[in-house]
């Protein structure tokens, strides 16, 4: 390989450094991430809140908090498939008493259900992608 | 590696430097799991797409300070050309060129971007943070959003992050122009007699004017 010149090399280094920048600008390396005072001021459990869960039910509070076998019980959902936190949601697949696949969205700060979908009657279009 | 064929005609020589070929390999490998695991599961996903972003970030360092055939300026022509060089490909007459054809070499500027936008895109909405400050206005404003942009992320009020339609929209773009890009070598490989496929992983071509 021939000699590189400096000039070149840093132009390289540049350029390389500059896109590395720009990825990490877009996973919000340089955003004015709220900072999380509250973190003192965490609910019950040690989990600490999400930024402004100063929120009721205190079960349910904290990042990647997931609901107990009794929270769900008390949804009435005893087997679950799927338990998921999804964007400030927690997801829940499971089945109904009819045997079909429901999904329950619950506020991950609150507990309380968001919303429910029935996913599918049949196994088959269960398989599809679950975001609309 | 092995030195079974018989050059009747030019010499074998090395076009394709050993990181190239296999970053082309990793890359197209990554490419496929992330777009298999379409997100999920989540590790597999990401983990492929950092791998990605190391790439491409790689890949640019490597188009200027790499050896010769890796680098832009040996293969970026003017638009003009390529589309020239597409035409004459068509027309059964396009000029063989040993390191990347006009055209073959704006499609690695393509899937250059098209891939960048796609990792930029895909840490964006993992970060609910969703975009660095300065845009967040912008992109607010596309969204429509009621709330202050980074609060109602934080507070998970959205259901989905705005990136995700953008990031699909990427990467379907991505997987467009890799289908472009073999059918390209395809024929490209089949107008020039060589079999480009092979080039790439024993990096030789055989040289010609």
């Amino acid at each position: 390989m021939e000699k590189l010149s400096p000039l070149r090399l840093s132009l390289a280094a540049a350029a390389g450094g500059l896109v590395l920048l720009g990825f990490a600008a877009a996973a919000g390396a340089f955003a004015g991430r709220a900072p999380e005072p509250q973190q003192i001021a965490a609910p019950a459990q040690a989990s600490p809140p999400r930024a402004q869960s100063a929120s009721p039910a205190q079960t349910f509070a904290g990042p990647g908090y997931l609901p107990t076998p009794e929270a769900l019980a008390q949804l009435g959902i005893t087997n679950p498939i799927k338990i998921e936190r999804d964007y400030g949601r927690i997801e829940i697949k499971h089945h109904d008493a009819q045997g079909r696949i429901v999904e329950t969205y619950l506020d991950a700060a609150t507990g309380a259900v968001v919303k429910q979908e029935i996913k599918s009657v049949d196994a088959n279009s269960e398989r599809e992608r679950d975001h609309d | 590696m092995t030195d079974t064929d018989a050059p009747s005609k030019p010499a074998l020589v090395t076009v394709w430097d050993p990181l190239i070929r296999i970053g082309h390999w990793v890359l197209l490998a990554a490419v496929a799991i992330a777009l298999i695991t379409r997100g999920e599961p989540e590790l597999l996903h990401q983990g492929a797409g950092y791998v990605i972003a190391a790439y491409v970030v790689w890949r640019v360092v490597w188009g200027i300070a790499g050896p010769q055939r890796a680098r832009f300026e040996t293969f970026v022509r003017s638009p003009i050309d390529a589309l020239r060089y597409l035409a004459d490909l068509v027309g059964g007459k396009a000029k063989r060129h040993v390191g990347h054809s006009p055209a073959g070499g704006w499609m690695v500027i393509a899937l250059l971007v098209t891939l960048s936008g796609t990792v930029a895109t895909g840490l964006a909405m993992e970060n609910r943070v969703p975009v660095p400050a300065f845009m967040a206005p912008l992109v607010a404003q596309a969204v429509g959003e009621r709330a202050e942009f980074g609060e109602a992320a934080e507070a998970g009020e959205r259901e989905e992050s705005p990136w995700e339609e953008v990031h699909e929209a990427f990467a379907n773009l991505v997987l467009a122009l890799a289908l472009l890009h073999v059918a390209g070598v395809a024929v490209a490989s089949f107008a020039h007699r060589e079999n480009l496929t092979r080039s790439m992983i024993d990096g030789r071509k055989h040289m010609e004017e």
